[in-house]
């Protein structure tokens, strides 16, 4: 009976957290379902149970198309901070405290800069003749701009950038917690160092690369404004369009029914990652 | 043919001088114990054995092979870590079975092997847990079938009980001892804890600065201790500053800060100032009725410590000397019917204080 009243009491201490979440997620998230089952029609919103919004979300050929796209950036995203984030990682561990304050603040910068700020030196570095392709043209290396940004190349460079501290921190804290003598250990046992990686360092990381991916991808798949300035219009993604949907169209059902078509996609990520965490790793 | 052999080692980090000129051999089957405080360089020294530091001079063999410039996993050496390293990812089979995975050997000659050594520590039964599942003693016994699937040259173990309590370090103690002793396999063995030392080796090796302090038998180390550091590291309570005030050739009489005693050990240089050890055991306390020869020395019981098989009792000589004196706990031994501030007559026999 105390043991029930504990626990009762615990989750007192919620319910502030449990209320504010209630009013700014769930609360929506409920009308977003309702709003993409109303009807729209000549301007006016009408409630109800109409599938109009799905049917045309799948069968008009275009959203589907974007929203692959939007999936596929946020893959080119995450694979590209796996790839540059856990050597970075890596050398955190190995580095000296300093050292290691150092990267972090070089990874953690593009967080404390404003993102308009962030993307406007980015056309000035990659625009068409921005930095890079000036110098080239000067040296003559190049007859025309390389095309760096307005496509998808600009646009998951600059993601990436931002994005990196979120796939680097978790990393490097599952790099942390690895005991360095299982290292040792693999290589008294006859384990070259790329198979000491492969073997022991790699599959006890994997709590920290799966909740990497999660937060790169799930950010990736809701990124807004950095695709507008980078991607001008040659790279229109799901939420760019939801934007259109809902300022230029008022369609707000359809819109709807497009944001929880990306709600789903994210959810789904999050079920992998949280299956990986569980069992990944397990030989 | 010697296993391991450790030439003039010298590990070097910046200004810090980690192990300072160190020579050792082990060979056949031995079971050699580096012993001393944190700091000493023990550590190091096992580490530059296994390959993961590299010493600042000097050179490592193992097996007759200069293995100085080669990394750990072309050394054949079983190494187990001070917390075990098991690798948390992967079951106990898997776990034994990694050094013979990465051998390339089949799978069937590895199912095999595992499962020998595995019942050869007796954790037959237990092939399919992950690590986190197993009690320290049984950690213990995988990391060590392990290290020894490879059949290394020689057995690297770096503190290796220093994570289970009392009963269970005792017991893995005797375990391991009768396993090396069966595989007739060389071992290097680090530890800070002299009794240990003293119940497990065949050598041992007292370090103190990155130097070897003394190198003999668990008997030689403990009776013969040759500096104080290692007397007083050996646990040993009885040390004094002395006077060599006479040597005959029956012994020598000492002073210290004038109380005279007399003792047999050989090494006495008359008039020089040495180092006296006095074992505590080795104190006998005179009974009233027994008649009092010229060797005893009056004393004041200044504290009585009782530590279940034997009592120590702490004495207070004249001029302000200290004494450590150990009796076993037995119903007729005079030590432990003592009283606080009580004064007694103690003798203390010539074998019983010892020069250094």
């Amino acid at each position: 009976m105390s043991d029930a009243n504990q626990k009762f009491k615990a989750w007192w201490l919620l319910s502030p957290t449990l209320l504010l979440y209630s009013l700014t997620f769930l609360l929506p998230v409920l009308l977003l379902v309702v709003m993409s089952f109303a009807k729209f029609e000549n301007s006016v919103t009408e409630f109800g149970f109409y599938l109009g919004n799905y049917r045309k979300v799948f069968g008009d050929g275009i959203t589907l198309l974007i929203f692959w796209r939007t999936v596929k950036l946020s893959v080119y995203i995450t694979v590209a901070c796996v790839v540059l984030g856990f050597p970075v990682a890596m050398v955190m561990r190995r580095a000296g405290p300093r050292g290691r304050l150092w990267l972090l603040f070089f990874i953690v910068s593009p967080l404390l800069t404003s993102i308009i700020v962030r993307n406007v030196a980015w056309v000035l570095i990659l625009g068409r003749s921005g930095i890079i392709n000036d110098t080239l043209r000067e040296w003559g290396l190049i007859a025309s701009p390389l095309p760096l940004m307005y496509n998808s190349f600009g646009v998951v460079l600059a993601v990436v950038h931002v994005y990196m501290s979120f796939m680097v921190l978790p990393i490097y804290g599952a790099l942390q917690a690895i005991n360095p003598s299982t290292e040792e250990a693999a290589a008294s046992l006859g384990a070259s160092p790329l198979r000491v990686f492969w073997f022991v360092t790699l599959p006890q990381s994997l709590p920290g690369l799966a909740a990497g991916c999660t937060l790169v991808f799930i950010l990736s798949m809701g990124v807004y404004l950095t695709p507008v300035i980078m991607g001008g219009n040659f790279v229109v993604t799901l939420p760019m369009l939801i934007t259109d949907v809902v300022r230029n169209q008022y369609n707000w059902p359809t819109a709807s029914a497009m944001s929880l078509m990306l709600l789903v996609a994210i959810g789904a990520m999050v079920l992998v990652s949280s299956v990986v965490q569980k069992f990944g790793g397990r030989h | 043919m010697s296993d391991v052999e450790i030439q003039s080692a010298v590990k070097k980090y910046g200004r810090f001088t980690a192990v300072d000129s160190l020579d050792l051999t082990v060979s056949g089957g031995e079971f050699v114990t580096l012993l001393g405080p944190s700091g000493c360089g023990k550590t190091t020294t096992l580490r530059m054995v296994g390959g993961f530091v590299r010493p600042t001079s000097g050179r490592i063999r193992i097996s007759d092979e200069d293995v100085t410039d080669k990394p750990p996993q072309k050394r054949k050496v079983g190494f187990v870590f001070q917390n075990y390293a098991l690798f948390p990812h992967m079951d106990v089979a898997r776990n034994v079975g990694f050094g013979l995975r990465m051998a390339n050997r089949e799978r069937s000659e590895r199912e095999k092997r595992v499962a020998e050594i595995l019942s050869m520590v007796r954790l037959g039964h237990l092939s399919d847990r992950m690590p986190s599942q197993l009690s320290g003693g049984q950690q213990q016994r995988v990391a060590l079938a392990r290290a020894l699937i490879i059949q290394p040259s020689v057995l690297l173990l770096d503190e290796p009980f220093g994570a289970l309590d009392k009963q269970l370090r005792d017991h893995m103690r005797v375990e391991l001892r009768e396993l090396q002793r069966s595989l007739g396999i060389s071992t290097l063995f680090v530890t800070h804890d002299q009794d240990e030392a003293l119940s497990m080796s065949d050598r041992i090796v007292v370090m103190s600065e990155g130097k070897a302090a003394q190198l003999g038998s668990p008997s030689e180390i403990y009776e013969r201790p040759n500096s104080k550091f290692v007397a007083e590291f050996m646990g040993h309570s009885n040390i004094f500053d002395c006077l060599v005030e006479d040597v005959s050739k029956d012994g020598a009489s000492i002073s210290l800060n004038g109380v005279g005693f007399f003792t047999n050990s050989p090494s006495a240089r008359k008039g020089s100032r040495m180092t006296a050890m006095i074992r505590p055991e080795n104190i006998e306390f005179a009974d009233s009725g027994e008649k009092r020869g010229d060797a005893t020395v009056a004393a004041t019981v200044a504290g009585m410590e009782y530590l279940g098989s034997t009592v120590q009792v702490t004495l207070s000589l004249e001029a302000g000397i200290s004494l450590v004196a150990r009796q076993t706990n037995t119903e007729s031994a005079t030590g432990s019917k003592l009283r606080t501030g009580q004064n007694v007559a103690v003798r203390i026999p010539p074998e019983a204080v010892r020069l250094l």
